[in-house]
């Protein structure tokens, strides 16, 4: 008797369990994709990451063209801001990599706004963060580490080995610090990475949480929960500004380590 | 853009000199990034990433050299403090740096 009442229990707590909507925030994090494409052994498809970043770049696209669409003197509102945007990266172009940065500014502009829209974009609902994916920070900033290399060697030749030899530093301490400097070189894709792709997954999935509870308590506690999630978009959308504006200026610092040595 | 690179675009009282009117940028005193106002987060970010990240790199490189050398623990242990210390020079310098 007892035992029939328990399993009783059991399946309806697993039917209620069933039928209760189930809490997921990493749900959206889910990557599917739209077309399978695989040639040569090339995992090409299209998934919705790919597709949220082509509609980023299509959003910075378009907004840079309607923003200048009649480029006027005295800029109207949308040309404020785009005008904006020019200089706030040219300031941290200028900043960071000083004399002979130049070359590198449409670089570091792109970068910045893909970036941006990329966190942007996620925060609209039933989207895709693209930046939320470890693989897609992981290939730009791997990209920047490599230009970086690349840079030092050609414009130092092997002189760019002496960046991992501090200046005036007593022989006797080589040893230590060589090994330093290495694993601090070699920290810095992966910090550049992890840190975007940390800052936009674990925002996403505060927002998913909290939507969630907005959703499914009784209206007379779902308030705080929706409260929170509006304050807390707020913050998202500062928290992506943020991220790319960091992922910008370290791109600028490393081009500015490579290009000048020891500075 | 185009004679002076290197010098922060800050032209206050640009305007009056009306020498390139092409030239969008230099028209407006836009505050650009001020540092005390917009880098205080993200320094605080860099530097927490940076740190954690260099201890893991370092602690990860002795783990594989130990593998490859068979001496565990001490690469392990050496590469530990090596990545701790390059954690907190990178705090160091992102703190004492220009930036």
């Amino acid at each position: 008797m007892l035992l029939t009442t328990t399993a009783i229990s059991v399946e309806a707590a697993q039917a209620a369990a069933a039928a209760a909507p189930r809490m997921d925030p990493l749900h959206h994090f889910q990557v599917v994709k739209y077309v399978q494409m695989a040639p040569l052994g090339l995992d090409i498809s299209v998934s919705n990451s790919v597709v949220w970043m082509w509609i980023s770049i299509a959003a910075v696209f378009f907004f840079f063209r309607y923003a200048f669409r009649q480029p006027a003197l005295v800029p109207g509102r949308l040309q404020s801001v785009a005008e904006a945007g020019y200089l706030f990266i040219r300031g941290i172009v200028d900043e960071n990599i000083g004399a002979g940065g130049k070359p590198y500014f449409p670089m570091v502009f792109t970068l910045f706004f893909f970036v941006l829209f990329c966190n942007w974009t996620g925060l609209i609902p039933g989207s895709f963060t693209a930046t939320s994916q470890l693989i897609v920070t992981a290939t730009l900033a791997l990209g920047i580490f490599f230009l970086s290399i690349f840079l030092g060697f050609y414009k130092h030749g092997l002189k760019f080995l002496g960046f991992f030899v501090p200046s005036g530093l007593p022989v006797l301490l080589l040893p230590l610090m060589v090994p330093i400097e290495i694993i601090s070189f070699l920290a810095r894709p992966v910090s550049l990475s992890v840190r975007l792709f940390a800052n936009m997954t674990a925002g996403h999935t505060v927002l998913g949480v909290l939507f969630f509870f907005s959703a499914t308590l009784p209206w007379i506690g779902s308030w705080l929960p929706f409260g929170f999630s509006v304050v807390f978009t707020a913050v998202e959308i500062f928290i992506g500004f943020i991220q790319a504006y960091i992922f910008t200026i370290l791109t600028c610092v490393y081009i500015n380590d490579s290009l000048h040595l020891h500075h | 853009m185009g004679k002076e690179d290197s010098t922060p675009v800050r032209s206050g009282a640009a305007g009056q000199d009306g020498s390139a009117p092409s030239e969008l940028p230099d028209a407006k005193p836009v505050p650009i990034s001020e540092p005390s106002a917009q880098t205080g987060m993200g320094l605080g970010m860099r530097m927490a990433t940076d740190m954690v990240v260099a201890t893991v790199i370092g602690a990860g490189m002795g783990y594989y050299l130990d593998q490859w050398l068979d001496s565990s623990p001490w690469m392990t242990l050496l590469f530990f403090l090596f990545g701790a210390v390059a954690g907190f020079r990178a705090v160091y310098r992102a703190a004492s740096g220009s930036r």
